[in-house]
């Protein structure tokens, strides 16, 4: 060593190397952070009620297939209950708002509202074929809401619970309920887990995120 | 436009970028925290809103710190806050203004301008 004071090491800490470096510097961490702060206001405020209504729909849709109707009827509904007032708490104080809330809110009203003008248009017509007919449309209602918020995972999981009902109809006729819920719940229970834990198992693995 | 070049060489700049740099920095957001704070807020929708308490936790600062330059940027004009009750408790919310998008999008095109300013011309070799 000299004495002189090289740059970037006199004072311990890395330092950029030019004014470029730093501004390039700055930049990174300013698109890191506008990153997770629109996440925080779409994708992670759907973490919850995704777990929720994901739990809700395997467990309500194998009770309609397996339970005699007289009680799964009861019990489906129920849990559909159980699982809005579950969202409606997890939302009851929110750290963080995108601002489209009461649209969102009148949209799914609207969808839900419909919902029995639907089923009356197509009646009559067998409880089994109802069920599924009205999973499949509940998951246009996830697919177009994903398309509007950019939520590209989202957008899966209401592709697959489309899917996932014409193709169990077509393929497990007898047990069409129980793979359609398990099918569609599951990939919402799948997103919803991802987004409450993935962060903190990302950060536990070797080769880090 | 030309601009002195790390031997001394005048660099020439597009005219673009040379606005850029020409216009000063927001003296509001030159300071980091501000910067990554209104970066916070920009990253919202339009009409959405972060309380006291996320912000705090996202950007790991202090309440005291936080709440002195929140104050700047609301006192600027580039950050709105709104207070709501549940009860006794006092929830503030903040969001970027209009101006306050404006101002951080400008700075953010300063910046770039700095970087591109650095960047080597593609038929200047490099020595």
């Amino acid at each position: 060593m000299t004495g002189e004071s090289e740059p970037g090491r006199s004072t311990g800490r890395p330092r950029p190397a030019s004014p470029a470096a730093a501004a390039a510097d700055t930049l990174r961490d300013l698109h890191a952070i506008g990153g997770r702060s629109r996440r925080a206001a779409t994708r992670d405020t759907l973490a919850i009620p995704l777990a929720i209504w994901g739990t809700a729909w395997i467990a309500g849709y194998a009770l309609l297939d397996l339970a005699p109707w007289r009680t799964a009827i009861p019990a489906g509904a129920a849990l559909a209950v159980a699982a809005g007032a579950g969202t409606w708490l997890s939302r009851l104080h929110p750290a963080v708002l995108s601002g489209w809330e009461r649209r969102t809110r009148l949209g799914w009203a609207a969808l839900m509202l419909s919902s029995p003008f639907l089923v009356a248009s197509v009646s009559p017509v067998p409880g089994r074929t109802l069920a599924v007919f009205l999973g499949a449309l509940w998951g246009v209602g996830i697919l177009l809401f994903a398309i509007a918020g950019g939520d590209l995972p989202l957008g899966v999981v209401g592709a697959v619970t489309v899917l996932a009902a014409g193709f169990c109809r077509q393929v497990l006729p007898h047990h069409a309920l129980f793979g359609f819920g398990l099918c569609a719940g599951g990939a919402m229970l799948f997103l919803g887990g991802w987004r409450l834990c993935g962060p903190a198992l990302r950060d536990r693995l070797p080769f880090g995120s | 436009m030309t601009t002195p070049g790390t031997d001394s060489q005048p660099v020439d700049v597009p005219e673009p970028v040379a606005e850029t740099l020409r216009t000063p920095f927001d003296t509001v957001l030159s300071d980091p925290i501000r910067l990554r704070l209104q970066a916070a807020l920009h990253g919202l929708p339009a009409g959405g809103s972060v309380t006291f308490t996320a912000l705090r936790k996202t950007l790991r600062l202090s309440d005291g710190n936080l709440a002195a330059h929140l104050a700047v940027l609301v006192d600027a004009g580039y950050a709105a806050s709104t207070a709501t009750w549940h009860g006794k408790r006092r929830t503030t919310r903040y969001a970027a203004t209009l101006a306050g998008r404006a101002a951080f999008e400008t700075h953010v095109q300063a910046l770039e301008a700095v970087i591109a300013v650095a960047r080597p011309h593609p038929l200047e070799p490099e020595l």
